[in-house]
């Protein structure tokens, strides 16, 4: 059965409008010149509709280069062409199935790159960071240092950043205190970089370790430290993050991030805030297995040296000053909370032989660093 | 059906339905936020294939055949150009710690010119993408070569305050159009960048005069010979002890604060009017072999489609509050009633940031679905309806030339952010 009609045929060489026949027959569509000649003859399988305003059916060959088009106004045969192609949305825009398979794949995508942050990303840091040659995470630590010093260097009172230089006899002397602890747990941790250690003037009760073995003790945690082995157990943790590379691991796990949401996902308006949410989430994930591995690191270097690692808790749990506190916002703290962290060093804690770390006049010396000018 | 009469001049008719479009933007953005953002590369097809196949020139649509798979493989590709961008720069700042500070700039402007050259990639792709009446248009030219032209163009445009911005944009575009092809029929550009400046200078002096005015008369009330005298003595800290001991130094902050507000204030009102301006002069500039256009733009429409936007986002953020309201108050019994969110999988602390993420994203997205049916729709179709075109006949038998591209410029274009 065959349907006739007339229509307009652009042959995708020229731009010459020719009015044609069209003879819609059992597999394909004819289309012959007014004076006889066929011109095209398209089989249903290939033709593809083409978007167009309403009122007209206007079709092509699906892959071909050259952009041949037919255009029919008469809506008979419209309608009965159309019944003969394969299904399709004759606005030519995306179609239902289109539109539902492309959110499938879409999910499937989002649940893979979502796995690949939560597993991926720390999984490929720690293997690539041991690989990494130290002479680059020496030079990432200067620069992250120089911004880090710029940031934390609020003092406006003429007194230097870091404490214990100059050559009064209380300097000299707690630097020394300083220097001993310091080179003892490094001899006994066994790095592969030198520690660059330093108290400076800053309230908080914290201390900070950047790549390249930079670590800052604030005067905040001295003054609140009971003795010399809360303050060893601390440096011993920021020694495992030392030991574990964990300040470009986080470089890195920072830069997979970026590129996972915001780069691949995320980029359409109003999504930065679903970025910023599930980077933050992820970060703190990351960074909270960090701290646990730290710990675990700083209590053995303490057994090593023989001193308590139950002075970490201790510590903690006096900072923190509420151990009961929980929060429901649990999934943004970087650090597991204190008690937990107590609960955990109590854990793999084992008695180990009690030595002092520094005599008391050396601890002494050291408390009152940030004393002097 | 005949022939068409003989044609002098021939007024493009805008054939799209609003309600259409509406459903398109919405339906699309709505699986943009459900698929964080991957939907877009089907969205802007679709909305392309609309904005064509409505533009209609003496009876005749235009077709957009580019596909969103393109567009994804592009995106995909342009991200593995980019990667090792990121990192190369990276790499840079701990190499030369010297350059640390340098290499924000550095990235700016290789960033930028990148920027240019994805532009024209993109241009290259929308074209050959873009059909009439049975043959594609086509764009020659080195995308690198214009990249550094565009970047070269801003030194005097930024010298000389803008003024020199018509120029740029005159010269640029006559490399863009002699560049493009309707089958073997080549674009050129008559756009006379000075023809631009004088429609424009009202607007540039109302932008560039509040605020060098602001800074002139913040200047005058800084004594001079003060910090003459402290020069003098050879110390800059004296002469900005001298600049911060004059008593007029609040006069001139407000002199300057004022200047400042000014321009802003100028720059927002009359940004309609910059952009209807260009596009008269743009759209009366384009040529394709001896066929010619015109363009009888007004700005009232511009002014009308903002205004529009500005109702239309006021309305929608008080219905928006209505709904957010009822829900939260809904929560907020289900919370003192029946449910226990103690017993619940997540926190209502969560919970809550959950769902002002949630609210967030929707209200955003709706402005933007406004905005992209009321403004952007609604000023193609003012372009359209605005340009008239001579001599069409002379497009009647033109030869097909061969030309593809692949959507590499596109991908970069989105990846960079550069407006497409």
């Amino acid at each position: 059965m065959t349907t006739n009609g007339t229509g307009i045929f652009y042959d995708g060489r020229t731009s010459d409008r020719q009015e044609v026949t069209v003879e819609v027959g059992d597999d394909a569509v004819r289309v012959s010149a007014l004076s006889g000649p066929v011109l095209a003859q398209w089989r249903f399988a290939e033709i593809a509709p083409v978007a167009i305003p309403a009122g007209g059916l206007r079709i092509g060959l699906a892959h071909a280069t050259a952009a041949a088009r037919l255009e029919i106004h008469n809506p008979t045969l419209a309608a009965a062409l159309i019944g003969r192609l394969k299904p399709t949305d004759r606005t030519g825009l995306t179609d239902r199935r289109t539109r539902i398979k492309v959110v499938a794949f879409s999910l499937v995508a989002i649940a893979t790159l979502v796995a690949s942050a939560i597993w991926g990303v720390p999984l490929l840091s720690d293997r690539i960071v041991p690989h990494l040659p130290v002479a680059l995470e020496r030079r990432l630590g200067a620069a992250v240092d120089m911004e880090v010093r710029r940031a934390l260097d609020t003092s406006t009172d003429g007194k230097s950043f870091e404490c214990g230089i100059g050559d009064a006899q209380s300097a000299v002397a707690a630097r020394a205190a300083f220097t001993k602890l310091i080179a003892h747990l490094e001899e006994v941790a066994g790095l592969s970089l030198p520690l660059r250690a330093v108290v400076v003037r800053r309230i908080d009760a914290n201390a900070i370790t950047l790549p390249g073995g930079h670590i800052y003790v604030f005067d905040g945690l001295l003054t609140r430290a009971d003795s010399v082995d809360e303050l060893a157990v601390v440096l011993g943790h920021e020694i495992g993050h030392v030991a574990h590379r964990d300040g470009t691991k986080a470089v890195l796990e920072t830069a997979g991030l970026s590129l996972l949401f915001g780069m691949l996902l995320g980029d359409f308006t109003g999504g930065g805030a679903v970025i910023v949410a599930a980077r933050t989430v992820l970060r703190t994930a990351y960074s909270r297995a960090a701290e646990a591995a730290a710990d675990e690191f700083g209590a053995n270097l303490m057994y090593k040296v023989g001193s308590d690692p139950h002075a970490l808790g201790a510590i903690l749990l006096r900072i923190s000053g509420n151990p009961g506190a929980t929060t429901s916002f649990h999934f943004l703290l970087d650090h597991p909370q204190a008690q937990e962290r107590a609960d955990a060093i109590a854990r793999i804690a084992r008695p180990s032989p009690m030595r002092a770390l520094l005599t008391p006049a050396e601890w002494d010396a050291l408390k009152n660093i940030c004393a002097g000018g | 059906m005949a022939l068409a009469p003989a044609r002098s001049v021939v007024r493009l008719r805008f054939a799209g339905d609003r309600g259409d479009y509406w459903r398109l933007v919405i339906r699309g953005n709505a699986l943009q936020a459900i698929t964080l953002g991957i939907y877009r590369f089907w969205l802007f097809t679709d909305m392309r294939r609309f904005l064509w196949a409505s533009t209609e020139i003496d009876g005749e649509t235009l077709e957009y055949t580019g596909t969103a798979v393109e567009l994804l493989l592009g995106f995909l590709m342009a991200i593995g150009i980019l990667i090792p961008v990121y990192a190369l720069f990276f790499l840079a700042s701990l190499e030369f710690g010297f350059v640390s500070r340098l290499s924000g700039i550095v990235a700016i402007v290789v960033l930028a010119g990148f920027g240019q050259y994805a532009a024209y990639r993109a241009r290259r792709y929308r074209l050959t993408r873009t059909v009439f009446r049975g043959l594609r248009f086509h764009q020659t030219g080195s995308p690198v070569l214009y990249a550094v032209r565009a970047m070269l163009w801003w030194i005097p445009t930024l010298v000389t305050l803008g003024l020199a911005y018509p120029w740029m944009v005159a010269n640029l575009e006559r490399y863009k159009m002699r560049n493009t092809f309707y089958g073997n029929v080549s674009g050129t550009f008559a756009g006379a960048g000075w023809r631009l400046l004088v429609r424009g200078l009202l607007i540039w002096v109302l932008i560039v005069g509040p605020l060098a005015a602001g800074i002139a008369g913040a200047m005058s009330t800084i004594d001079w010979s003060a910090v003459g005298r402290a020069l003098d003595l050879g110390s800059a800290e004296g002469a900005l002890d001298a600049l911060r001991s004059n008593e007029r130094i609040g006069l001139g902050l407000a002199r300057l604060i004022t200047g400042f507000s000014g321009s802003l204030f100028f720059g927002i009102i009359l940004y309609p009017a910059y952009q209807a301006i260009t596009m008269r002069w743009w759209l009366g500039g384009l040529r394709l072999g001896t066929t010619l256009a015109t363009s009888d733009l007004s700005m009232g429409d511009y002014y009308d489609a903002y205004l529009r936007y500005l109702l239309y986002v006021f309305l929608f953020s008080i219905a928006f509050s209505i709904v957010a309201g009822a829900v939260l108050g809904f929560g907020y019994m289900a919370s003192r009633g029946q449910a226990d969110f103690s017993r619940m999988p997540l926190p209502h602390d969560v919970f809550a940031a959950g769902s002002a993420i949630v609210a967030y994203v929707i209200y955003i997205l709706g402005c933007s679905t406004i905005y992209q049916v009321v403004v952007k729709m609604r000023l193609w179709q003012v372009a359209v309806e605005a340009m008239l075109i001579s001599n069409l006949g002379a497009l009647d038998h033109v030869q097909a030339s061969e030309a593809t591209s692949s959507a590499v410029g596109e991908g970069l274009a989105d990846a960079l952010g550069v407006g497409v």
